[in-house]
């Protein structure tokens, strides 16, 4: 027989119709559903992956952060980075200085050199002393290392007035005459006092020479490199103790979040919303932050579909699949993060445990593929674990002192199907979510 | 202070919110072993079928063999099929319907005989001698021929249209019982007497009568199991309604001419003429990989053993469906080759009611 396309289509329909059709076979179900939990599985290994690769992530991000910016740490353990560098410079600089001044500035008397020069070397090391002090270094000064908190104060605020006593030096400098009158009876290193009380041994006639003072008169100066290292010296980072010691270590506020998240049914972003909304403490150590609290969780159009299988054998066979499709879910979950703060912005990670309050879900029943029976019921958990966990990276701006705004992403870290009666029928179980958040401080 | 009050509150009220009373899901049908299924072997073929399975299914149903009510399952699957019928009985006894739970056993039902289970034929009337032609007909069909010969059993509706010599010609209808068990016997017989009045009776010697409607030409006329009257009409049909004392109840009539001595008598007792009964018998058919099979009767045991009758549920026509359990162990015949092959099956099987 010649095959022809006629013949071979023949031949085809009549090997597909002397072939049985397949018959259905329980163990198809059960090897289906062995493949679609192995993808779960690998699913939820990923997310894990992810999640821990997160953590890490941000606990290295931290740590770098921490070292990169130890100078602001208030810890002991840790150097004020750039400070000494900037006292050691200067200390080298004011020798430079000095050098200069022998050299160039011979118009300076000798006495008030030498005076300015033990002025120098003693305020610089008292400056460094207290930059130590500052910075928690330890410092072999007794007479600083003794010194009470109201001094701390007062470096503060000497924070707050470092240009203007810069001018005071200038203005010592700039005016040789009475450079020699302060050196000698104001400044003088003998007298044990330090700079801070020269500032108040200044007379209000001294005070208003000094402010009457004008900067470009220093132009020409010898000490300019010197006074130009103060006034470059980089307070921008410094904390200001003051407010180190009226701040709180314990603070309400609430956050409301708001987000999308991945449709379970379908595994696409942005087809799924989160709202959240809390109230929690936070607990400030130095700079790292512990938070606590209790919140409303709110996930819509979730699309989480669990399904109930029977085969049912009468007359013949029915087999029945009901849908349970969670369109809302509603849980109180409780938060603990993990932040640091640096500034005005804080970071961290998360993570909460759920207690699924209610749902709203959409009951579909199938019988032999057929839908027969579609109804919206509230309040139903069947299929769907009490408790579930997330887990998230967050980030922190703060805006006004009460208000900050947020952004959070995280993931399901634990499915909130229960397997057993019911079976997972989505693509995801452990949904990824990203969100936005205001923070309001009480 | 009120402010944090009021963020401890408001959990707690969504959650009294959510814990409030829900409807309940409908329920869920229960995952179950196959319901309907036989298992066996009849010959060399090993019989393993089940509803729902390799899409064999149950069909039930019941439907009119001959006016007799027959109840069948019928487990099939393309060309392969297994069907038992059981037919009705106690067919005079109005408003018994089959309970299979009052069955321990069915007996397979006899074959059908090639010979007639009833002939009726114009010898078999008394007055043949006044009547010329004869004329049939069956549930409503005519029969050719002067002899009617039935070999199915069932209930029949016969009318005979009779020519007499005179030329007048009558009818006359009966219901027949043919291959059951009739549960009382009686005849439907008159006289006439000599002022032309009419004495009829039903002569039921061994079946009292509890009660008898008189009818003539369908008209009421009296009731009384013996009923003597003077006819209006000359020539009429006596119609009697016979209640026995024991639940049967028959209908019979009769035609009657006073005036020239034509008569069409109860016919009705040409039913016992056949001794096979399909009162409540079953047929077992097995069609299964090309070959057919017929259980075989009338072999010592070759009943089929109820076990148990459990109700099912209704079927599509919303008729009753048991289940029945149980075996049977005995002999078939192979259609094609007529050889007779044993069989042994168990089976859990629905039967329409």
């Amino acid at each position: 027989m010649k095959l022809t396309d006629k013949n071979i289509d023949q031949l085809f329909r009549d090997a597909a119709q002397n072939e049985k059709a397949p018959g259905y076979s329980s163990s198809y179900w059960n090897e289906m559903n062995s493949m679609l939990n192995e993808r779960d599985k690998s699913r939820r290994i990923y997310a894990y992956r992810v999640a821990a690769g997160t953590l890490l992530f941000a606990f290295l991000v931290g740590i770098l952060f921490m070292i990169n910016n130890g100078y602001d740490m208030p810890n002991k353990n840790l150097k004020i980075a750039g400070a000494e560098d900037s006292v050691k410079s200067l200390a080298a600089k004011s020798g430079n200085s000095a050098d200069r001044i022998n050299q160039k500035s011979n118009n300076i008397p000798v006495e008030a050199e030498k005076n300015f020069t033990e002025f120098e070397n003693e305020h610089i090391s008292e400056r460094r002393l207290s930059f130590d002090r500052k910075s928690g270094l330890k410092t072999e000064n007794k007479e600083l290392a003794g010194s009470s908190e109201k001094e701390y104060a007062q470096f503060s605020n000497r924070k707050s007035i470092a240009p203007s006593k810069t001018e005071n030096l200038n203005t010592q400098v700039i005016m040789p005459e009475k450079k020699e009158r302060i050196l000698n009876s104001e400044i003088n290193p003998s007298s044990g006092s330090d700079l801070k009380s020269s500032d108040n041994l200044l007379t209000s006639e001294q005070k208003k020479e000094i402010s009457d003072l004008n900067i470009s008169e220093v132009t020409d100066f010898s000490l300019q490199p010197l006074l130009l290292n103060f006034n470059t010296l980089d307070t921008e980072g410094l904390v200001d103790f003051k407010e180190v010691v009226k701040e709180k270590n314990l603070l309400l506020y609430a956050k409301f979040s708001a987000g999308l998240m991945e449709n379970y049914e379908t595994s696409r972003p942005f087809q799924s919303g989160l709202f959240d909304l809390s109230a929690s403490v936070e607990w400030k150590k130095n700079q790292l932050s512990l938070r606590s609290g209790l919140g409303f969780q709110m996930s819509t159009n979730a699309d989480l579909v669990v399904s109930q299988r029977a085969k049912v054998y009468g007359f013949g066979v029915t087999n029945y699949q009901t849908n349970l499709s969670y369109q809302t879910l509603y849980d109180l979950y409780i938060p603990a993060e993990f932040g640091y703060i640096h500034g005005t912005t804080s970071f961290g990670v998360g993570a909460q445990i759920n207690y699924l309050l209610g749902t709203k879900m959409n009951y579909e029943t199938y019988e032999n593929k057929e839908l027969t029976q579609t109804s919206t019921y509230n309040g139903h958990k069947e299929g769907l674990n009490p408790f579930t966990t997330q887990g998230y990276v967050w980030a922190e701006e703060k805006i006004t002192p009460r208000i900050s705004a947020g952004i959070k992403i995280g993931t399901h870290l634990s499915s909130r199907i229960k397997e057993g009666k019911y079976f997972n029928e989505s693509s995801t179980t452990n949904p990824l979510f990203g969100q936005l958040s205001l923070r309001y401080n009480f | 202070m009120k402010r944090r009050i009021f963020h401890i509150i408001l959990p707690v009220l969504g959650l009294m919110l959510f814990s409030c009373k829900k409807d309940e899901l409908p329920v869920t049908p229960t995952e179950n072993n196959p319901v309907f299924s036989v298992s066996g072997k009849i010959g060399n073929n090993q019989l393993d079928l089940s509803a729902g399975e390799n899409d064999f299914f149950m069909h039930t149903g019941t439907f009119s063999w001959n006016g007799v009510r027959q109840f069948q399952g019928n487990l099939t699957s393309g060309s392969n099929n297994i069907e038992m019928q059981i037919s009705d009985g106690l067919l005079d006894v109005p408003g018994i319907e089959l309970d299979p739970d009052d069955f321990q056993s069915f007996s397979i039902a006899p074959n059908l005989p090639g010979d007639p289970l009833a002939v009726y034929s114009l010898q078999d009337f008394y007055y043949s001698q006044n009547i010329t032609s004869l004329s049939w007909e069956i549930n409503g069909e005519p029969y050719s021929g002067q002899q009617l010969k039935i070999f199915e059993p069932g209930r029949y509706q016969l009318c005979a249209t009779v020519e007499f010599l005179n030329g007048n010609v009558a009818t006359t209808c009966n219901e027949v019982i043919i291959g059951y068990q009739k549960n009382a016997f009686g005849v439907l017989k008159h006289l006439v007497t000599d002022n032309n009045k009419i004495f009829a009776f039903i002569d039921s010697p061994n079946n009292p009568i509890e009660s008898v409607e008189w009818l003539v030409n369908d008209s009421l006329i009296g009731t009384g199991v013996d009923f003597k009257f003077t006819p209006v009409l000359s020539a009429f049909v006596l119609e009697a309604k016979i209640h026995y004392e024991n639940g049967v109840y028959r209908e019979k009539e009769v035609f009657i001419d006073v005036i020239n001595n034509n008569f069409i008598e109860d016919f009705t007792v040409l039913e016992n003429q056949a001794n096979l009964f399909w009162d409540h018998k079953a047929m077992l058919k097995i069609n299964y990989g090309g070959r057919s099979y017929i259980a075989l009767p009338n072999s010592t045991g070759n009943d089929i053993i109820i076990d148990d009758v459990i109700p099912f549920q209704n079927n599509n026509s919303g008729q009753n469906v048991s289940i029945l359990k149980g075996k049977f162990s005995g002999f078939f015949m192979d259609v094609l080759n007529q050889e007779i092959v044993e069989g042994d099956l168990n089976f859990s099987f629905g039967i329409a009611h």
